[in-house]
């Protein structure tokens, strides 16, 4: 080891020390912003559906014809993971339902309208109990909803919306699908901001302070 | 020819903290009585509210005869005389739920039970005598709307019901006698049922004429008692909201509409359009 005792060596162990300490903090600051961004962005946050911003959910009136597709389409993943959710407990099991039926769909012969609204034909329609043999409207039918198929579109749901419907179905994020982008691309395009970030950190700031 | 108010009215008497407007009838001396949570109004023909009445329970039905009011609650029916004081109470709160339709007949109360999804006959101290329209819905009326309405046919003592999930109009003999129905789901004519549950609510006027309300479009249609069709409200009358309208009609055939959610009352003449009954 050799120790300079050189009066003209000292500045330039000064200025490395200090090359290396900066470098060190500026390592030790780009470390922690990182793992504070990382932090807020982890699996404790979650995107959620404001059902009452939505407009498939609640907001405004129903008619498939003025669906919002945005939760379909606007995902990165090539299937949504957005969800169509029926809510059996809410669910009216009627014979004739709007969500599953298209119901200005010409009527068959057995006075059922003779297509279907959904156009992945997500929906699967069992009956319940027994068929009564007698009287075909006499019976209560499940209306389930087929995750592999369902992309998230909003026919059902609108279809669904009170008045027309009870409600019961309704979009929800797959948290098990969902990628939990810093920047969601459906969060970006929905219209009514109904597309929120849920999470036990508050969200980071849209823009640094001082403009 | 559309059917078009020719007066509408209400709504600022009616509460705001009230869920909803339920039931109305014409009592005896031609006021309409609209139920409202706990309150019962009475309105003249000219609109105006003219007397008010507040009870300890929920209304949900309201009915008429001569000299008296009936008003359907969970659990039972209260009978009121012509200026709302209750006189007696008909309970049956082990089998009965939320009342949503009341007829009064000579001797025997007709109740539409929504919770149990059933017609009922009870006699006025309180015994179930019969269960009305079981063998024809064997698993029930079904009823997502959450209400159950059915009204009286002064022409020939009959009931009428309005079964919404089956699109349809039923008839029955007060002794519980199925006797027919008419009605059938569909978008495209108008004397068809739409939607997934329509029609909703129904009375019948003295004449026999059959009105009933519908939500999703929310109107209101005139039928002969056989089911032909005569006339339906023109689009925008109703709010695009607005379901389960309560329907009464008057001595003269006039037909009284209210919308529970925006607390609405639409008055409706009949004569006007030329309508008979066939």
């Amino acid at each position: 080891m050799s120790v300079s005792n050189s009066p003209h060596d000292a500045p330039s162990d000064r200025r490395q020390f200090l090359q290396r300490a900066g470098r060190t903090a500026g390592a030790a600051a780009l470390i922690g912003v990182g793992g504070a961004l990382g932090r807020r962005a982890c699996i404790q946050d979650a995107w959620a559906i404001d059902p009452n911003q939505c407009i498939n959910i609640r907001l405004g009136v129903t008619g498939s014809d003025r669906v919002c597709d945005v939760c379909a389409t606007s995902c990165v993943l090539p299937l949504s993971a957005v969800r169509a959710v029926n809510d059996h407990g809410q669910c009216g099991r009627c014979c004739i339902c709007p969500a599953y039926f298209d119901v200005r769909s010409p009527v068959g012969p057995d006075g059922l309208p003779s297509k279907k609204l959904c156009p992945r034909d997500a929906i699967e329609r069992r009956v319940i109990g027994d068929v009564d043999p007698y009287d075909p409207l006499n019976n209560f039918y499940e209306y389930v909803v087929d995750d592999e198929k369902c992309n998230g579109c909003g026919l059902c749901v609108m279809e669904c919306k009170d008045p027309a419907g009870l409600g019961s179905i309704r979009l929800e994020v797959r948290y098990d699908l969902c990628l939990r982008c810093n920047r969601c691309t459906i969060a970006s395009d929905c219209p009514e901001e109904a597309y929120v970030r849920v999470g036990p950190q508050a969200a980071p700031a849209a823009q640094l302070e001082g403009g | 020819m559309p059917l078009t108010a020719i007066r509408t009215f209400g709504s600022s008497e009616l509460g705001d903290d009230s869920p909803r407007a339920t039931g109305a009838a014409v009592d005896a001396r031609g006021r309409l009585l609209v139920a409202d949570n706990r309150r019962v109004f009475a309105y003249d023909a000219s609109g105006a509210c003219v007397a008010q009445n507040e009870y300890a329970e929920a209304i949900w039905s309201v009915a008429t005869t001569a000299t008296n009011r009936w008003y359907g609650v969970r659990g039972g029916v209260l009978e009121a005389d012509i200026d709302g004081r209750i006189v007696a109470e008909m309970r049956d709160r082990q089998q009965l739920g939320r009342v949503t339709a009341v007829i009064a007949l000579d001797d025997v109360l007709i109740v539409s039970d929504a919770t149990h999804r059933v017609l009922a006959a009870y006699s006025r101290d309180g015994r179930r005598l019969r269960d009305i329209g079981r063998d024809v819905n064997t698993r029930g009326f079904m009823i997502p709307n959450g209400t159950l309405d059915a009204a009286h046919d002064p022409t020939d003592d009959t009931i009428c019901v309005a079964h919404s999930q089956k699109h349809r109009v039923e008839r029955y003999r007060a002794d519980g006698a199925y006797l027919g129905a008419w009605g059938r789901f569909g978008m495209a004519d108008p004397a068809d049922f739409g939607g997934c549950c329509n029609p909703t609510n129904i009375a019948v006027s003295p004449s026999g004429l059959i009105a009933v309300s519908e939500k999703a479009p929310s109107q209101t249609k005139i039928y002969t008692r056989d089911g032909q069709f005569l006339a339906a409200t023109a689009p925008g009358e109703f709010a695009d909201e607005s379901k389960n309208i309560a329907l009464a009609f008057a001595d003269d055939e006039a037909l009284y509409a209210v919308e529970p959610q925006t607390r609405r009352i639409h008055l409706f003449s009949l004569v006007a359009l030329e309508v008979h009954a066939s």
